[in-house]
C-alpha cells in the first residue's frame, strides 16, 4: 500500500488496507492507515469512512494520538459541510470533534514536561481547525 | 536558473537538522519545513532560515497528519515571529532528486502564505560524512513555474558543512525527532530542543 500511496493511487492503497484489516481486525494501525487514505481521498463518503475508522482505531488503542487527531479532523470536516441535528449530522460531528480535542489536550497535559510554546501551538491548532 | 531573487541564508541548526533527518532514515523518503525569521525578511528582504522542523518518514502523501503538523508549526511560527519559508524533501531512491506531486502540493500551501518560499530537494548522493557542499538544490517560483535558484543566492553559514559532517559521524541522528516520532510518542519534542545545544557546540 505504501507504493500505491507514493503513486497517488489511493483507491488501490485503500484496497490493500482493507485486505489487511480483514486478516487482522484488531490491529489499530491498519484502521488508522485506512482512515488516513480515505481522508486524503476526500469527499463526504470517504470522510465518513475516515471518521469511522479513526474512531475504531481510537477504540482499539486509546493511546493513539494519530487516531484522535484523525477523528478530530474528519469530524470537523464533516461538521463544516453539514447541516441539521439528526443522526450523523453537524451537531453529532461537532460533538465527536470536541470529544477528540479534549482527549488530545488531556494527553498532552498529562505528559507534563511539554514546553509552554508547544502547548500553545497545540491549542491554537485545535482552535483553528475547529469550526465555529 | 533564476537570475535575481531574495538572498537565502541557512543557519547551522537548520542545515544540520535537515541532514540528520535524511540520515536517520536512509531507506525512506523524508520531508520537513524550514522556518525563517520574519523580521529579517521585513528589514532587508533576506530569507534567514533559522529553524528546521522534520516532518515525516512514513507515507509522506497522507493528508491528516500533514494538516496537524502544519497547523502546529504555523501556530509556533506565529508565536515566535517566524514564517514557513521552505520545504525539503529527500526521496527514497538514491538517484532520485526530482520533486513529486506532493512537493508542489505543499509548496502551494507555503507560497500562499509567503511568496518567497523555496523548496529544497536533497541530492541523496551528496549525503556523505565528508560533505563538500550543500546536499540540496533549491527551487523557487519564477513566472508561475518552479525553477532552480542560482546557487550563489543561497548562503550556508560558515560551520554548516563541518557541523553536519561531525554530527553525522557521531550518529547524532538517532536522537533526532520528526513529527512521525512525535505522533507515535508525544513526549518526543518535534522542535528538537535537546539537539540545539549539541549543534551549537559543534558550530564553533
Amino acid at each position: 500500500s505504501n507504493l500505491y500511496i507514493a503513486e497517488l493511487e489511493y483507491g488501490k492503497a485503500a484496497f490493500c488496507l482493507e485486505e489487511l484489516i480483514m486478516a487482522n481486525p484488531q490491529c489499530h494501525l491498519y484502521h488508522q492507515r485506512y482512515a488516513e487514505i480515505r481522508y486524503t481521498q476526500g469527499g463526504t463518503e470517504n470522510m465518513e469512512l475516515a471518521r469511522k475508522y479513526f474512531a475504531q482505531a481510537a477504540k482499539l488503542n486509546p493511546t493513539s494520538i494519530r487516531a484522535l487527531f484523525g477523528l478530530f479532523l474528519a469530524a470537523s470536516h464533516l461538521a463544516s459541510q453539514q447541516k441539521g441535528g439528526g443522526k450523523g449530522s453537524k451537531s453529532e460531528n461537532k460533538k465527536y470533534a470536541a470529544w477528540a480535542a479534549k482527549q488530545i489536550q488531556e494527553r498532552y497535559e498529562a505528559v507534563g514536561q511539554r514546553e509552554e510554546s508547544q502547548m500553545k501551538a497545540l491549542t491554537a491548532t485545535l482552535d483553528s481547525l475547529e469550526i465555529s | 536558473v533564476i537570475p535575481k531573487m531574495a538572498e537565502v541564508e541557512i543557519s547551522v541548526r537548520s542545515y544540520v537538522k535537515l541532514v540528520l533527518h535524511a540520515a536517520k532514515y536512509p531507506h525512506c523518503a523524508v520531508n520537513g519545513v524550514l522556518l525563517a525569521d520574519r523580521k529579517r525578511y521585513k528589514d532587508d528582504k533576506t530569507v534567514v532560515i533559522v529553524e528546521c522542523v522534520p516532518l515525516f518518514h512514513l507515507a509522506l502523501g497522507l493528508s491528516p497528519m500533514l494538516e496537524v503538523a502544519l497547523s502546529q508549526i504555523d501556530a509556533y511560527c506565529d508565536q515566535n515571529k517566524l514564517i514557513m519559508a521552505g520545504y525539503y524533501q529527500a526521496n527514497e531512491l538514491i538517484m532520485d532528486a526530482s520533486p513529486t506531486t506532493l512537493t508542489y502540493k505543499i509548496m502551494d500551501r507555503l507560497c500562499d502564505n509567503f511568496h518567497d518560499a523555496s523548496f529544497y530537494m536533497v541530492d541523496n548522493s551528496k549525503m556523505t560524512p565528508d560533505m563538500e557542499d550543500a546536499v540540496f538544490r533549491v527551487y523557487a517560483l519564477h513566472d508561475g513555474k518552479f525553477k532552480e535558484r542560482n546557487p550563489d543566492s543561497i548562503t550556508l553559514d560558515d560551520q554548516c558543512l563541518s557541523a553536519a559532517s561531525g554530527l553525522l559521524n557521531q550518529k547524532v541522528f538517532r536522537n533526532l525527532v520528526d513529527f512521525d516520532n512525535h505522533l507515535d510518542d508525544i513526549t518526543q519534542d518535534w522542535l528538537n530542543n535537546h539537539l540545539n545545544e549539541v549543534i551549537e557546540i559543534h558550530s564553533w
